[in-house]
């Protein structure tokens, strides 16, 4: 009887498990495809472009500034004269040293992406200008 | 002889247990690393930078698509329409920042246009949105 008792239970309660076990695979599997969908990973960061109230650029500010051009084939010059990524990263980086100065008007011309002034803030902030403006013409 | 049938049943049982354990694992990595956020009413792939800085949030988010429409917040609005609501927000909240959320390939030109509209409207404090450029 105790063996015939033995053979009986294992295989309904194997049996029982699995029953519990798919509804909540389901319901797991909804809430997988749920946060799947729904989650974003995208590292979403800001730069400054009007600062809070005394750092904000006035047009006085901007008579010292000097002016970076952008056109859209990427070439730039930096007060009228044309210089390469390279070049203007180490006059920046110079100036940023020296007494010279650390604002920057940065104007695009038509047809130039915000990809590409982003990527050209990015070359002047991280050589040393404190402040870079955008403007347009 | 006559064990064949509980063997299936239990081998079965054992090939779902690990299933269960990794799409535990998955469910739990997208809960704790993906942030759920309602999708923007416009499609916008912004900027890549390396000098942006941690989104303080709390702020009143003007989209720029790719087409050149704008949206405030969730509304779509037109360029007029965008000057007025946001002076009228400006007057209800002055300590309210904005933040612009343009699209890497529009024109810049058309976007510092937006951000001087902003400016003219009362704005003072306004940030641009970018997403983190990892360097090589």
């Amino acid at each position: 009887m105790q063996l015939n008792d033995n053979t009986a239970s294992s295989p309904v309660r194997t049996r029982r498990s699995l029953i519990s076990l798919t509804p909540l695979i389901d319901v797991v599997f909804i809430l997988l495809v749920f946060f799947m969908l729904a989650s974003s990973f995208s590292a979403e960061q800001v730069i400054d472009i009007l600062a809070p109230a005394g750092t904000e650029s006035a047009p006085a500010d901007r008579a010292g500034a000097a002016l970076v051009r952008l056109s859209p084939d990427g070439g730039l010059d930096l007060n009228g004269e044309p210089l390469s990524r390279t070049d203007l990263a180490q006059r920046v980086a110079a100036w940023s040293v020296s007494e010279r100065p650390r604002q920057y008007l940065l104007q695009p011309d038509p047809g130039v992406t915000a990809q590409q002034v982003v990527t050209v803030m990015d070359l002047l902030k991280s050589s040393g200008a404190e402040q870079v403006s955008l403007t347009r013409r | 002889m006559r064990i064949s049938p509980p063997t299936e049943s239990s081998r079965s049982e054992l090939s779902v247990v690990p299933l269960v354990n990794v799409v535990f694992l998955l469910l739990v990595f997208f809960m704790l690393v993906g942030q759920v956020t309602s999708p923007d009413s416009l499609d916008i792939e912004p900027p890549r930078s390396v000098i942006g800085k941690d989104d303080p949030g709390q702020t009143v988010r003007i989209l720029l698509a790719r087409d050149g429409r704008l949206a405030l917040e969730r509304v779509v609005v037109s360029e007029s329409e965008l000057s007025d609501r946001v002076s009228g927000i400006v007057a209800s909240q002055p300590t309210a920042t904005f933040q612009i959320k343009a699209d890497a390939r529009i024109d810049a030109v058309r976007m510092i246009g937006v951000m001087e509209r902003l400016q003219a409207a009362g704005v003072k404090e306004l940030t641009l949105l970018t997403e983190e450029r990892r360097t090589p």
